[in-house]
């Protein structure tokens, strides 16, 4: 939360829970420093759009991947999605939506709007903690984002 | 036209009146002196035939007369033997020398015996005569019987009287002629005088024809009374020679009775020149060739044994005397004569009758023409016209009458009308009710009758009597008939179309009327009484405004009035109210109809939608209801919708804090936790992953009521396969065997129809997990409807009591320590089995296994196609 030219991870939870589960989890990787928490879609798309409260963040620092949860207060999740991937930019950020639904049409809408990655939640801590830490070093480390090409 | 009728008026009343009476009483006259004429002329002949006759008779008589006179003389010559023994030559002589025969019998040639010479004798009689000189000194030296020849017997003419010019027949033998003897020996064997036939005479004269009279001579002192005494006294014949001519023309002698008769006499009753004896005609015929007797007659006469048939004809001279004969003539002429005259006279008197008519013309022309006129009229009108007498006898028919009835006048007049034959019988009774009517002066209106003609056709005609008066008295009835025969055929296949378009408008069962131009019903059918609730005959001839509501009435008139002043055609929707008060809603249809004579009509067909009215807004609530129970329906599932989506995302988040934090706690205040507080933490994360199932069952479950079925044909045998493969990767350590029969493919979602087996069949592994060896038998049986399939196993089965409960949603027979589950499983199978339109159900006891059945229907008309909640 501290240095916004570090963060490589956007996580759009409005859960508190959820989150501090989620960020400990991503802990255990040593990857929570690199995440930027936001608790609904108006501030995620104002950080990744840099405005707002966000506007002094560089426009040009790049996301190694979104997080984002789909039920979400004012913007919802799918809403912030299609921003994104509307957006010339902005949809070179790999999302990967982390939800509790299971529905069908959550899946099928969030890949259409161009979803990279659809994990659901589970309820238990392990999975839920090996899930994450699997999706996030994947993105993070594994996959070639542009942000490592240095662009 | 008054100019040409003077001209011509003297000659028309002449050939009308005059004339033809005039000629024809000189025509009576004229045949009435023919008839006289002609019956004189018969009488006066019949007269003449009568005299002609009696001239007849009278020569017959004569003829008979003289020639009996001849016999008579025979007879004498008989006597004169009978008398003496013998008959010398010279009293033979004197005996017919006395006599004068040639003076006092005409036509005889000779008087002659004849003596029966037996050939013994024969020598001595040629001597005695060659010897006998009692009357020549001489005798005969020269005397032979000839022919010469040795004969039996001998007849020879001894004595011939006169002599002279007789001399070749002295010395003959007569019975030298073979017809000759055997007459004579007839003559000989009878003892009668007999007559011969037509002979030839030996006068030396040609053509000379006469006949001889023969009497036998027997001896005197012997018996003459039978055949054979008169054989054995026969002596000889004395005969007498006649040459016909002579004998016949002397009949009358000098002394001429009948000249004006003449006759032909012939031997037998054969009228043939051979037989011809005489013929005083002879010389006529060739003086008139083309003579033809006025009277001619055949007679036969009885006479010396022979018959002779007369022939009289009655000469040119011959007749009535003068006065008589002429008497027809006379007749006829006077006649005639008297004709003229009387047309003479008959013909003045005309002519002076033509003045005075001339004079009466001015004041009748009139009168006359008319009757002329109608006279014409009536003969070439082109109606049948009679007259009847008071009596009802056919006293006139035109030729009209003729033409139609086929019967010619002549044949009907004077018949009495009624026995005619000619009316039909049962239209006898009006015909003479109004002939009698018609009789007693009254004037009558035509009526119908019906008649047959002669060739058999039926008429119907129609009869206008009319009395014809003279001086106020019914004299006649004229009768004027029309015919009527086409008009009545064509009424009647008119009144039969008419009356099948009733039938057929009246069993239309939509209401129709028409209305005419003033909007008065001319026409209803049964529907629209029975529709309005009025008598037809209360209806016709009045308006909608003396049945319905003003309101009603006024707006029939509009749409009327509309359609008549257009002439187009409307369909409207109206109100009726009936005649019960109640009021239909019907769809009218109105058209407009011009008839031949350009008159107006409105023909309506109406429609009563009053019912269909009623099903209509029926049908409108039901399908409002329905819409709206939708939009509820689609609500309620909306909020279940957002409903499940929430519980999906929320009810899930706690949760995750429960078990995540539980296992936060766990991994870093472990330290600081006893063992049975560790437990407690796991046990919570345990029961939270546990509600995190129940939850996602839950949501499976509710997401299947909402999910379309995609039919498709599924190989069941595949899948139940594959299904199978899936489980046994998860229980590599479980010794599982599958039994799978040939099964039915069936036509279901296959994701579904998948879920059900997996279902089953991961149930059926679950529950035979105490089992050594677990056997599955998977099977389809086919039905008529539907396919049974059952999975079986071996395992724990269950208590039948607890049926009911197996497939209820989170039901549960076992505790979830000895199997693990939600118990949705079932619930799942038996919603999906449902939504085909299938059954569930099972089978089982503890510890025997269990069997499930699910059917599904063999058809594509499954039910439960929409979501039920």
């Amino acid at each position: 939360m501290t240095d916004l030219k570090n963060i490589e991870v956007l996580l759009v939870e409005d859960n508190a829970s959820d989150a501090e589960l989620i960020l400990r989890a991503l802990g255990k990787i040593h990857l929570a420093e690199k995440v930027f928490h936001v608790k609904d879609g108006a501030q995620a798309l104002d950080f990744i759009f840099a405005r707002g409260a966000y506007a002094l963040r560089r426009e040009q620092t790049a996301l190694k991947a979104v997080f984002l949860d789909l039920k979400l207060p004012k913007i919802d999740g799918l809403e912030v999605l299609r921003q994104i991937k509307a957006d010339e930019r902005a949809r070179m950020i790999p999302v990967v939506v982390l939800t509790s639904s299971q529905e069908e049409r959550d899946v099928i809408e969030a890949y259409r709007l161009g979803a990279n990655s659809y994990v659901a939640k589970p309820v238990d801590f392990d999975e839920l903690s090996k899930a994450i830490c699997e999706v996030g070093s994947y993105w993070v480390f594994l996959n070639k984002s542009l942000v490592s090409q240095g662009l | 036209m008054n100019v040409t009728r003077r001209i011509g008026g003297p000659f028309y009343l002449f050939r009308a009146y005059g004339a033809s009476l005039i000629v024809f009483f000189v025509l009576i006259l004229l045949s009435s002196t023919f008839f006289a004429w002609y019956y004189t002329k018969k009488s006066i002949s019949r007269q003449a035939y009568i005299k002609f006759e009696k001239a007849v008779e009278e020569t017959k008589l004569l003829i008979k007369d003289r020639v009996e006179l001849y016999i008579q003389t025979l007879y004498g010559v008989q006597s004169l033997f009978a008398a003496s023994k013998t008959v010398d030559r010279d009293e033979w002589a004197a005996y017919l020398r006395k006599q004068n025969i040639r003076e006092r019998y005409p036509g005889i040639v000779a008087v002659r015996f004849i003596e029966r010479v037996a050939a013994k004798d024969k020598t001595a009689f040629t001597e005695s005569v060659k010897n006998d000189k009692s009357l020549v000194p001489s005798g005969y030296p020269d005397f032979q019987i000839y022919p010469p020849g040795e004969r039996d017997e001998y007849c020879v003419i001894k004595y011939v009287e006169p002599f002279e010019g007789n001399e070749k027949m002295f010395g003959s033998d007569i019975l030298t002629d073979q017809e000759r003897s055997k007459f004579l020996k007839e003559t000989r064997d009878t003892g009668d005088v007999t007559m011969t036939g037509r002979v030839k005479l030996m006068t030396g004269q040609e053509n000379q024809v006469g006949v001889i009279i023969v009497l036998p001579i027997y001896k005197n002192n012997m018996p003459v009374s039978t055949m054979e005494e008169r054989r054995a006294a026969h002596e000889g014949f004395a005969d007498a020679v006649f040459r016909a001519d002579d004998l016949l023309s002397g009949v009358f002698g000098k002394k001429v009775v009948h000249p004006e008769i003449g006759f032909q006499v012939y031997d037998g009753e054969t009228l043939s020149p051979e037989n011809l004896l005489y013929d005083d005609e002879s010389v006529l015929r060739v003086i008139y060739p083309d003579f033809k007797p006025r009277f001619s007659v055949a007679s036969t006469l009885k006479i010396g044994g022979r018959t002779w048939t007369l022939r009289f004809t009655a000469l040119p001279e011959f007749g009535l005397n003068e006065t008589e004969e002429k008497l027809p003539l006379v007749v006829l002429s006077v006649g005639i004569i008297f004709s003229f005259l009387l047309f003479g006279i008959l013909y003045s008197f005309a002519t002076s009758r033509i003045q005075a008519v001339l004079l009466a013309e001015g004041m009748t022309a009139k009168l006359r023409e008319s009757e002329h006129r109608y006279a014409d009229l009536v003969e070439g009108a082109p109606d049948p016209i009679i007259t009847l007498d008071r009596l009802g006898h056919l006293k006139s028919m035109n030729p009209a009458s003729e033409r139609v009835s086929g019967y010619r006048a002549n044949e009907m007049l004077g018949k009495y009308f009624a026995r005619t034959g000619v009316l039909v019988p049962s239209s006898m009774p009006r015909t003479l009710q109004e002939f009698a009517l018609a009789i007693l002066g009254r004037e009558r209106s035509p009526f119908e009758i019906e008649i047959f003609t002669k060739d058999k056709r039926k008429l119907t005609l129609e009869a206008n009597p009319r009395p014809i008066k003279q001086e106020g008295k019914t004299v006649e009835v004229q009768i004027i008939f029309r015919d009527i025969t086409d008009r009545k055929h064509t009424e009647n296949v008119l009144r039969e179309f008419t009356n099948y378009l009733d039938k057929i408008i009246n069993s239309v069962a939509d209401p129709i009327f028409v209305k005419n131009r003033k909007h008065r019903w001319v026409l209803v059918n049964e529907a629209y009484c029975h529709f309005v609730g009025y008598k037809r005959e209360e209806l016709i001839g009045k308006s909608d405004y003396d049945f319905f509501p003003k309101e009603e009435a006024d707006v029939f008139l509009e749409k009327d009035e509309f359609v008549f002043e257009t002439g187009r055609e409307t369909l409207n929707e109206e109100k009726y109210t009936d005649a019960h008060g109640v009021t239909h809603i019907t769809l009218t249809k109105k058209t407009l109809y011009v008839d031949t004579k350009g008159e107006k009509f409105i023909v309506g067909i109406v429609r009563d939608i009053t019912e269909l009215k009623k099903t209509e807004e029926m049908i409108r609530d039901l399908n409002e209801n329905l819409k709206r129970r939708n939009f509820e329906l689609l609500t309620a599932n909306g909020e279940l919708e957002s409903f499940s989506y929430s519980v999906s995302h929320d009810l899930r988040a706690p949760l995750r804090a429960i078990s995540g934090f539980a296992n936060a706690l766990l991994e870093d205040c472990a330290d600081n936790l006893s063992p049975e507080g560790r437990r407690y933490l796991t046990l919570i994360r345990t029961n939270a992953k546990s509600m995190g199932k129940l939850i996602d069952d839950l949501l499976a479950f509710s997401r299947l009521g909402r999910k379309e079925i995609d039919l498709s044909d599924v190989s069941v045998n595949d899948l139940v396969k594959d299904v199978f493969k899936d489980i046994k990767l998860s229980i590599p350590e479980r010794a599982v065997e599958l039994k799978v029969s040939q099964l039915s493919n069936a036509h279901a979602d296959s994701a579904m129809i998948r879920q059900v087996f997996m279902n089953l069949i991961s149930n059926a592994v679950k529950f035979t997990a105490p089992q050594k060896k677990a056997v599955i038998e998977v099977g389809s049986k086919e039905g008529d409807k539907e396919t049974v399939y059952y999975v079986k196993d071996n395992g724990v089965g269950f208590d039948i009591r607890y049926v009911g409960k197996l497939f209820g949603v989170f039901q549960r027979l076992h505790g979830v320590e000895e199997f693990e589950g939600t118990g949705v499983g079932l619930a799942i199978v038996k919603r999906i089995i449902h939504r085909h339109g299938g059954r569930v159900w099972a089978e089982g006891k503890p510890n025997e296994g269990a069997v499930f059945y699910f059917t599904l229907p063999k058809s594509q008309n499954t039910q439960g196609s929409q979501p039920i909640l």
